[in-house]
This record gives C-alpha cells, sequence and structure tokens, in this order.
C-alpha cells in the first residue's frame, strides 16, 4: 500500500505538470516504474489510476485526431487550479476553511460511477463543451446548462436541439465530453424540469401523520394543492403524474395513512398488481 | 493500518505542511486526526515521493526536545497539494442547503468568502424539499436528542447522540453521529429527523436487538442493485441475496422496488409486503 500512495502522488504531480504524457514518458519518469517490465508497469499503473479515480482524479487517454498531442492528461481538478491562479484569493485560507469545513462536511459516500459523471458535467459547463451519453438505451448529444437537485435525485439540464430538456443522472452511462470548448453560452436564469408544464392528471385527498409525510414526500414528485394541520396530522390535496412514486408512498406510509378521495384508482391498482 | 491514512490524508498533510515550515508535532496530530505513530508513517511515504526532476518533494528535521518539526519543502510540492472538483462540488452542494449553510456561516466571513469563491463555478439548482430545518437546532460535539424515523418504519425513536459531521450518500444528505447509549458510530437521514429537543424526558426507547437480515430476490434489470453496497451482494444470474443492516431496512429496500424485484426470503418480509399491499387495496375502494 505504501508503494502505491507513493507512486499515485508521483503520477500525480507528473500529470498536474504536463498536459499531456505519454505512456513511455511515464514509466521513465517515476522511479519505481523504470525497472519494472512492461506486463508489471501496466497492471501497476492501471491501479493507480483506479486509486486516483475513486479519489476524484481521472486520467485519460487523449487521442483526438485534430491535435499533435496524444497521452495522458488528469482531470477533475480544473476548478482548484483556476483558483490556485487567481491573484486576487488567499490559497492559503481557503485551505484552511477547506479543511475546517472538512470536520462538518465530509466527503460524499455517493458511488463513484455518479461522482464522475457529476464531476464532468462541471467540468463541460465550466468550459461550455458538448457533452454525449447513453440515457436509457439512446445516444444523446447535450450543452449541458446547469445541475439540479430534487427529491434526492440530481439532474443535467442541458439543450438538446434548442430545447431545455432534464436528464435524471441515474440513467446516464459512459458520459463523454467534447473536444471543443466555449460551444455555446450559458444562461443561468431558467432551466425547467421537463416535466413543469405537463397537466397533473391523478388527484388525491389524504390524512396524514406530518411527520410520516414529511419523512416520505420525496417518494414521488407532487405537487400540494391544499393543506391543513390539525394537531399531529396533515390533511391535504395531492396532484402528482408519478402514480409508481405515489403507490410506493401509499405502501412506505403504511398505518399512518388514510386516502379520503382519490380519482386515479384503477391505474394505482394495476401498478399494485404488475 | 487505519482507514484514514489514504491518498486523501497525504495530500491533506502535505497542503497543510506547504503553508508553513515549521509545525508542532500536537498540532498536526490534531489537525490530521490521527496518532503520533501514523504521522510518522505517512512521513515516511512522502519523504520517499520524488519531483519529475528526481529532488525529494519534502524532507524534514524533528527536534524531540521541543516535539516540532522543521519541513524543507521543494517547490513542485503546489502540484500535488489540490483539492479535486469532486470534493469542491460535495462541500458548495452541503453549503447550499440552506439551513445548514445558515449554521455555518454565522460570523464566519472566510466561510462565505470559500463559498462565494466557489458559486462561480457551480450553476445548482437545489429544490430545498428535505426537511432539513432541524439541522440548525444541532449542536455539533455536544450531546442532543432526536426524534428519528428509521427507514422502513413509521414509528420515532429517540436517540441520544453526538453529531460528527454531515456527507451525503445515495440516499441524501447524512447526519454521522455517535449513539451516546451504545457508543457507535451511526448515519443518520437528516430528512427523517422529526424532533430534535433541548429537554426531554429522555427514555431509550429503542432497545431492539437489530440483526442483520439476508434479502433474496429475483430481479430483471440489474439496475435494482445500483443503490445498494456491492459487498453486501450475494449474485446467481438473477438471484440476489443482499445483507441489510435489519429487516426495516431490508422492507424499505423491498417497498422501493416492488414493482421489479420477487421477493423469496424472508418469509416475514414476503408477509409485510402483502399486508401493506392488501390493505392499500382496502384503501382505494373508497
Amino acid at each position: 500500500m505504501k508503494n502505491v500512495l507513493k507512486r499515485s502522488i508521483e503520477l500525480l504531480n507528473l500529470l498536474s505538470v504536463n498536459p499531456s504524457i505519454s505512456t513511455e514518458n511515464i514509466k521513465d519518469n517515476i522511479l519505481d516504474y523504470r525497472d519494472l517490465s512492461e506486463q508489471s508497469f501496466r497492471r501497476s499503473f492501471e491501479r493507480d489510476k483506479n486509486l486516483l479515480r475513486s479519489f476524484g482524479y481521472m486520467i485519460d487517454y487523449q487521442n483526438d485526431k485534430w491535435s499533435f498531442e496524444k497521452g495522458y492528461t488528469l482531470s477533475g481538478n480544473s476548478i482548484f487550479e483556476t483558483i490556485n491562479n487567481d491573484n486576487d484569493i488567499d490559497i492559503h485560507k481557503f485551505f484552511y476553511t477547506y479543511f475546517y469545513l472538512k470536520k462538518y462536511l465530509s466527503s460524499g459516500n455517493m458511488d463513484s460511477d455518479k461522482s464522475e459523471i457529476i464531476v464532468k458535467v462541471i467540468k463541460s459547463i465550466n468550459e461550455k463543451r458538448r457533452v454525449a451519453f447513453d440515457y436509457l438505451k439512446e445516444y444523446r448529444k447535450v450543452k449541458p446548462k446547469g445541475l439540479k437537485y430534487y427529491n434526492n435525485k440530481w439532474y443535467i439540464a442541458g439543450d438538446e436541439n434548442g430545447t431545455v430538456k432534464t436528464f435524471n443522472l441515474n440513467h446516464v452511462k459512459n458520459l463523454k465530453l467534447g473536444n471543443k470548448t466555449d460551444l455555446f453560452d450559458i444562461d443561468v436564469s431558467s432551466f425547467p424540469f421537463s416535466w413543469e408544464s405537463e397537466k397533473l392528471l391523478t388527484e388525491v385527498v389524504i390524512e396524514i401523520n406530518n411527520d410520516i409525510y414529511e419523512v416520505n414526500k420525496n417518494m414521488f414528485t407532487h405537487n400540494v394543492i391544499k393543506k391543513k394541520i390539525s394537531g399531529d396530522n396533515l390533511n391535504c390535496k395531492i396532484l402528482t403524474n408519478d402514480n409508481l412514486g405515489l403507490v410506493k408512498f401509499f405502501l412506505l406510509s403504511d398505518t399512518k395513512i388514510k386516502i379520503i378521495k382519490i380519482n386515479n384508482t384503477k391505474e394505482i391498482e394495476r401498478l399494485l398488481h404488475e | 493500518m487505519s482507514k484514514k491514512l489514504n491518498l486523501e490524508t497525504l495530500i491533506y498533510i502535505l497542503s497543510l505542511i506547504q503553508s508553513n515550515e515549521k509545525w508542532s508535532i500536537d498540532t498536526l496530530t490534531e489537525q490530521l486526526g490521527i496518532t503520533e505513530k501514523e504521522l510518522f508513517y505517512l512521513l515516511s511515504i512522502i519523504t520517499d515521493i520524488y519531483s519529475q526532476h528526481g529532488e525529494l518533494l519534502i524532507d524534514f528535521e524533528y527536534d524531540e526536545l521541543k516535539r516540532e518539526f522543521l519541513f524543507n519543502l521543494n517547490s513542485s510540492i503546489k502540484n500535488v497539494t489540490q483539492i479535486n472538483d469532486g470534493q469542491l462540488f460535495n462541500l458548495y452542494f452541503l453549503l447550499s442547503t440552506n439551513s445548514i449553510y445558515k449554521q455555518l456561516i454565522t460570523e464566519n466571513k472566510d466561510i462565505k468568502q470559500f463559498y462565494d469563491v466557489l458559486s462561480k463555478y457551480f450553476i445548482l439548482e437545489i429544490f430545498d424539499n428535505d426537511n432539513t430545518e432541524h439541522i440548525d437546532q444541532l449542536t455539533f460535539f455536544e450531546e442532543n436528542i432526536i426524534s428519528y424515523i428509521k427507514l422502513g418504519t413509521v414509528e420515532e425513536f429517540l436517540y441520544r447522540i453526538q453529531p460528527i459531521s454531515l456527507t451525503t450518500n445515495n440516499d441524501g444528505i447524512v447526519l454521522e453521529a455517535i449513539d451516546l447509549d451504545d457508543q457507535t458510530l451511526k448515519t443518520f437521514l437528516i430528512n427523517r429527523i422529526v424532533d430534535i429537543f433541548d429537554n426531554v424526558d429522555y427514555i431509550n426507547n429503542k432497545k431492539v436487538n437489530v440483526s442483520s437480515v439476508d434479502l433474496k430476490f429475483n430481479f430483471e434489470n440489474e439496475k435494482v442493485l445500483n443503490s445498494l453496497n456491492h459487498k453486501n451482494i450475494n449474485l446467481i444470474d438473477n438471484q440476489a441475496t443482499v445483507k441489510f443492516y435489519s429487516e426495516a431496512h431490508a422492507l424499505n429496500y423491498a417497498v422501493n422496488h416492488f414493482n421489479e424485484i420477487e421477493i423469496l426470503a424472508p418469509q416475514s418480509i414476503v408477509n409485510k409486503i402483502s399486508i401493506r399491499k392488501k390493505e392499500l387495496i382496502k384503501k382505494l375502494k373508497i
């Protein structure tokens, strides 16, 4: 482990000062790689790359046909680099504040695939690059505008063929960044959810323990039209199209919910029997 | 080796050291949250790292009497002392969740500045749909009594806890805290904390023996496994056996995927799901 940590720091150092570096140069510049056979070097290099990736540093091979520079590049650190080069920012103070905050707000435990996608989306937004990804079996090309967080889920808001759409990050796979930078402008004033203009068809009136509503309300996308709290109970009218989420909400709320009125029982029952 | 002695800690120690040539051992161990033995282990790694030009990245002398380090730093140390975008994003996201942010920036202009610097790089819309307002009332590193609804249940339980940190995972924002009754580190989803009490006749009402449960189920689409810790999954073709912390956690997972998985065991969960479905069908016949 000691050698892996040491090599990873050396690799980070090497890639930080070289925008693009070939495999041969990496082997040549890191002492612990130098004497290894080609096969052992490949194994060690892959392991070190994976360790760095698990801590948010991505090492990818760039093979852009329009560029002379081919080789490994480091990404996932562009924001700090820009901040570090800004003379108006006291970088030591920035570091200390970061470490102070880390005592209370620890690093996330999101799965690494999701973190990696978020980091790539942030880079594409900051550099105004297009992204391409597989989404529910379709290949999409999007100009990203921002990230949205709702109901414990992350969404990418982006322009696809002139229409702003929202893509659930859980379904985004194999996200790649385009080569061209400064490809578009971002108007941060608005990127609405795709479903905001939808007509909501299911109408429910419920009486529920207020705490149980609060802890389970994120199970489904809905609008609360009317609500009245008496003691521990909430009486409210809800509109939604997320019928499956509504069923899960009902099942999780168990004995603490009473359905006063509902207009779409056939669909709810169909989902229950599915 | 302690879990804390990882790449992040190594970068952290390099970042700390580079701001000052002299450090007392007590300050360094306190800042890093590690023992003296662990500190010397880390130093043994970083003093063996070479720059691209074959120079040592860092070297040090230790004065045992003064318990003080004097570091000799190579200029290329700045290349490795960095914070990656993911870590900055995670902090920015947690700070953006209103109630938490308010608590942390109260009378602290450094945190405000830190937040303002980052806001240029992150275009986020946070729909604050979580009931996070209780977090304001939590006092970190002190005793708090919280009312919490565990995943998969509809009952409130009181916990006597000492909060340590906030973090995020696939379920949302999580409070890490020591349960003062059994002195164990636990995680609490903040949107399931329904009350925080200043003064309450505390009775430990959660003395239920929690035992892990193996949930066995068939599935068609493997995306149902995405939210699970892969270490806890045993797979045979399209059949999974997943170890959950408790039956309530397993039940919560089963309800969340009731339309995507067929539960095979334990029978208690098969029955509970079936009862909840039947009760719901009755409720729908208004």
